[in-house]
């Protein structure tokens, strides 16, 4: 179910703005039937995604983009920034899974008054 | 569904998620804003591929006529347009595409309103500019350029141009470094080419040793710190621009006896930019000319940065075809050549800058003492912004002579500057961008004001050099220190007329040539002042051309790039022979003897090259920081001065003991104990650094030379290795050096070369962003395309993009 979403936002995050990730994460969490999976799917939907895209731009133009900002960053090299953008983008993401398992949560148990 | 505590409590993680999407997209401190910045779709991955050069179609309001804009191979844009108004107009668009940030950087800095863009962390720099009168400066020259009703069409249309690069950015796609600070760039106006002038003119006409210089008078006495820094150095160390030049009609002002000395506190930290900025320029007439016209060469120093300094390109109008350097932020080319005439520029290092002691009424007023009574300062209030704080005021004092730039109680120190007068420059380069010859070169420079720059003009058969700008009338000794303003004498007089400048035309020996040295000879009617700088440089160009062969293109090259080391060559058999050999162990005897036969050329590999660097460093050390203080807190002689004390050491008794004798220590040193204790403190260094083996001390590892980002940014600076060292024709310095190479031919139809730093694509994610910069360093050169208007459709291959900006509503 939460693989839908999550190839929901490959294809719109093209045109959508960046919080799109966490408007995603936020459904995820949402949707998740039980908090492992809320967890797991709230943090590799993220990372994956950021990581794999990241990546996939950065290799066709010789991980320049990676290279130059680890040299910015002081970080050893393309990989250790790619993999801290990925790590960055699955840490938020489980954040906003979290929040949209609450949200979940709170709604479920609030009285419905007719 | 009512509102009911319950479920108001799912407002908490709402509320927190939109707190993190806001928190996520701003900067904190240092780290970006990491989701706009970092994500895959709109992040700065995008970059490489949003800026990659390609054939493009623009629809552009505010445009009169379609311009085409040719990007050849080198990625040089050749510029196009139907009118001078749309040229100027394309440029600012052109110049906006490649290195907005840079531009914007530079006008902030000249206006003195860095801190508007980078924080408190440069208010103290732009609060010095402003007591400097920068930003008087700025306005002066402001009005100058929008007086000039063509002046004034030009910086306009510059900055529409500008701004319409900007209207065709979104967030997304906005230079690098704004999207790292989160900001968007500022709408380009008239006056950030006037602030651009006198950003230039301060780093070009800056220099001033007056301040220091007292403090050396106050402590060792008037003729010691003229002995130290003469205005003349003994003939042998002279090798004058404008040798023999005697202006018609300058009549010679009487000497200055003026005994004052400034009794003001002022620490003597150096008020003086770079030093070191400087240039080379040289020219042969058609007689010596293999080519059978003149040739004429051009390397300007400056500060590297990445992007560089120079922005190549050729502009073409009905009335201009033009190719050459020019700056991103402001219209024209600064170097270059038109199809008629070549120019070629270096600083002139004539004195443009006085500082005046002046006396207040009272320890708070701000009236103060003049020939003809009491006078009240005007002051100017001044508002520095400052990005993420608070703004500044500050409330600069101005007397007839200039601002005030310190103030102890009663008395004042003041500045005067040729800056202050304003220049538009716009109108002088527009000029010389249509020069047809040599003497149109001539008279477009007739209203140059500031930099002074030594213009070398040559058409096919003729060429000259000239002094150009504003050089105040002053008698021989006057300006050296801080003056009284009371004293009549110390005022400049007025500035000499272009008739009078020091200039040379078609000399019998077919070369003329410049490199920063003091100007004139000692008999020159009036006072150039005594900043100029070593004339090794000169020396080594003059004995080359003076040599009478015919030349072409490859030995201009080859001079150009020529590594030899003037200094060395001088002062290394005579330091080596001052050397105590039975104080030097084995290893440091061995080093000796290598360089008694070392040929002076610093190479990328040469080993001996770092080793007499870091002596003469140590040698300067021993000899002036005892008594002159620590390199970058106080003023120390030139070289030249420093070499006439080491050939001095034969005279039975040296006239420069006091010198060289450290004061702290109880014994007295000799100039050999000094050479010897210097060299052995240089290869100490040298291998606690580069380890003990000689073997690891080349040049272009010891000395690196380094392209930082015009922003300091750290990671988007590009390091290469470089031959040359501040004393060769090739002036490498490790972030400063010939930042533009220009040797043009002069024909029937021009041909160049040329070869620049840090070429035209400033993106620091860009392919285009270092490219270049080896070839650069290695004395690599490229066949300049200097086209006429019509071969433009002819000019199609693999590698050369067109740009068409359309008028919007044209077809």
């Amino acid at each position: 179910m939460t693989y839908v979403f999550w190839l929901i936002y490959v294809l719109a995050g093209w045109w959508a703005p960046w919080w799109s990730l966490l408007l995603t994460a936020g459904l995820v969490g949402g949707f998740s039937k039980t908090p492992k999976l809320m967890l797991r799917d709230g943090f590799a939907g993220g990372f994956l995604t950021w990581f794999l895209l990241c990546l996939l731009l950065d290799v066709q133009s010789d991980a320049l983009v990676s290279s130059r900002l680890a040299k910015v960053m002081s970080l050893p090299g393309s990989w250790t920034m790619l993999l801290i953008v990925g790590l960055m983008a699955g840490a938020i993401s489980l954040i906003a899974s979290i929040l949209g398992y609450w949200l979940k949560c709170c709604l479920q148990r609030s009285p419905v008054s007719s | 569904m009512k509102l009911n505590p319950k479920n108001a409590l799912a407002l908490i993680p709402l509320i927190l998620w939109v707190g993190l999407v806001w928190g996520l997209s701003r900067n904190w401190g240092v780290l970006p804003a990491i989701g706009p910045v970092f994500n895959p779709f709109s992040g700065l991955w995008q970059t490489p591929k949003n800026s990659r050069l390609q054939n493009r179609e623009w629809s552009l309001s505010d445009l009169n006529k379609p311009v085409t804009v040719f990007w050849d191979e080198y990625r040089v844009p050749h510029i196009l347009a139907e009118n001078e108004r749309d040229l100027a107009w394309a440029q600012g668009f052109v110049h906006a595409s490649q290195r907005l940030f840079q531009m914007d950087l530079q006008a902030r800095a000249g206006g003195a309103r860095l801190s508007g863009l980078v924080g408190a962390r440069t208010l103290s720099m732009d609060q010095f500019y402003i007591r400097l009168g920068l930003r008087h400066a700025v306005r002066q020259s402001l009005a100058m350029m929008m007086n000039d009703p063509v002046t004034k069409t030009q910086i306009e249309a510059y900055a529409e141009g500008v701004n319409a690069w900007i209207r065709t950015r979104t967030k997304a796609t906005l230079p690098t470094e704004y999207r790292l600070m989160n900001v968007w760039p500022e709408p380009w106006s008239a006056q950030h080419a006037a602030e651009f002038f006198v950003l230039m003119s301060y780093r070009l006409s800056g220099r001033t040793f007056d301040v220091p210089l007292t403090w050396i008078q106050k402590k060792y006495g008037t003729a010691a710190a003229r002995d130290l820094f003469p205005e003349f150095m003994p003939k042998e160390y002279e090798i004058p621009i404008y040798a023999g030049v005697r202006p018609k009609g300058l009549k010679p002002l009487a000497a200055d006896k003026s005994t004052f000395v400034s009794d003001l506190e002022i620490e003597p930290t150096l008020l003086q930019p770079f030093v070191s900025n400087g240039s080379n320029n040289w020219a042969v007439g058609p007689k010596r000319s293999q080519t059978g016209v003149s040739l004429l060469a051009n390397d300007t120093h400056l500060g590297f940065s990445m992007p560089g300094i120079w922005f190549e390109q050729q502009l073409l109008d009905p009335k201009t075809n033009v190719y050459g350097g020019g700056f991103a932020g402001a219209p024209g080319v600064m170097s270059g050549f038109t199809p008629g005439a070549a120019w070629a520029v270096t600083n002139g290092t004539t004195d443009v800058v006085d500082w005046y002691q002046i006396r207040f009424r009272d320890e708070e007023g701000l009236d103060y003492q003049t020939s003809t009574g009491w006078k009240a300062a005007q002051v100017e209030e001044e508002v520095i912004e400052v990005r993420g704080g608070d703004s500044q005021k500050l409330a600069v004092p101005w007397t007839d002579l200039g601002p005030l730039f310190h103030r102890e109680k009663q008395k004042g120190l003041v500045v005067r500057w040729t800056l202050h007068e304003g220049s538009d420059a716009i109108a002088v380069f527009r000029d010389l961008n249509r020069a047809q010859s040599y003497q149109d070169c001539k008279i477009a420079l007739s209203r140059f004001r500031f930099p002074i720059q030594n213009f070398i003009c040559a058409d096919s058969r003729n060429i000259g050099i000239q002094h150009a700008g504003l050089i105040p009338r002053r008698a021989r000794g006057q300006g050296q220190f801080i003056m009284d303003a009371m004293e009549p004498n110390a005022r400049w007089g007025s500035f000499l007329t272009s008739a009078e400048w020091p200039q040379i035309e078609n000399p019998a020996t077919q070369f003329v040539s410049s490199a920063n040295q003091r100007p004139v000879e000692i008999d020159f009617p009036i006072s150039m002042g005594s900043e100029s700088e070593n004339y090794y440089r000169g020396r080594r160009i003059w004995d080359e051309l003076s040599r009478g062969t015919v030349v072409g293109f490859e030995d201009f090259v080859r001079l150009q790039t020529d590594v030899l080391n003037p200094l060395a060559r001088a002062v290394l058999p005579d330091m080596v022979k001052l050397l105590s050999m039975r104080n030097l162990n084995d290893n440091e005897r061995v080093i000796a003897s290598q360089m008694a036969v070392w040929d002076y050329k610093d190479t990328i590999h040469s080993g001996e090259s770092s080793v007499f660097s870091y002596w003469w460093t140590e040698f300067r050390k021993t000899i002036w920081a005892d008594q002159l203080g620590e390199s970058g807190k106080a003023l120390w002689p030139r070289d030249e001065r420093l070499e006439l004390l080491v050939k001095r050491h034969n005279l039975p008794i040296h006239p420069d003991q006091r010198w060289i004798d450290d004061q702290n220590t109880p014994q007295t040193e000799s100039l050999s104990d000094q050479v010897t204790a210097s060299f052995k403190a240089a290869l100490q260094a040298l291998s606690e650094q580069f380890g003990p083996s000689m073997g690891k001390w080349s040049w272009g590892l010891v000395r690196t030379v380094n392209l930082p980002h015009v922003g300091r940014i750290p990671g988007f600076e590009v390091k290469v290795r470089a031959p040359g060292s501040k004393y060769s024709v090739n002036a490498m310095q490790s972030q400063h050096g010939p930042s533009w190479r220009m040797i043009v031919s002069m024909g029937p139809w021009p041909e160049a070369i040329t070869s620049v730093q840090g070429a035209s694509g400033g993106e620091p994610l860009s392919v285009d962003y270092d490219g270049g910069a080896e070839g650069w360093a290695s004395g690599f050169y490229k066949q300049v395309l200097f086209i006429k208007g019509e071969q433009l459709q002819h000019l199609k291959q693999p590698g050369r993009y067109f740009w068409r900006l359309q008028p919007k509503g044209n077809p």
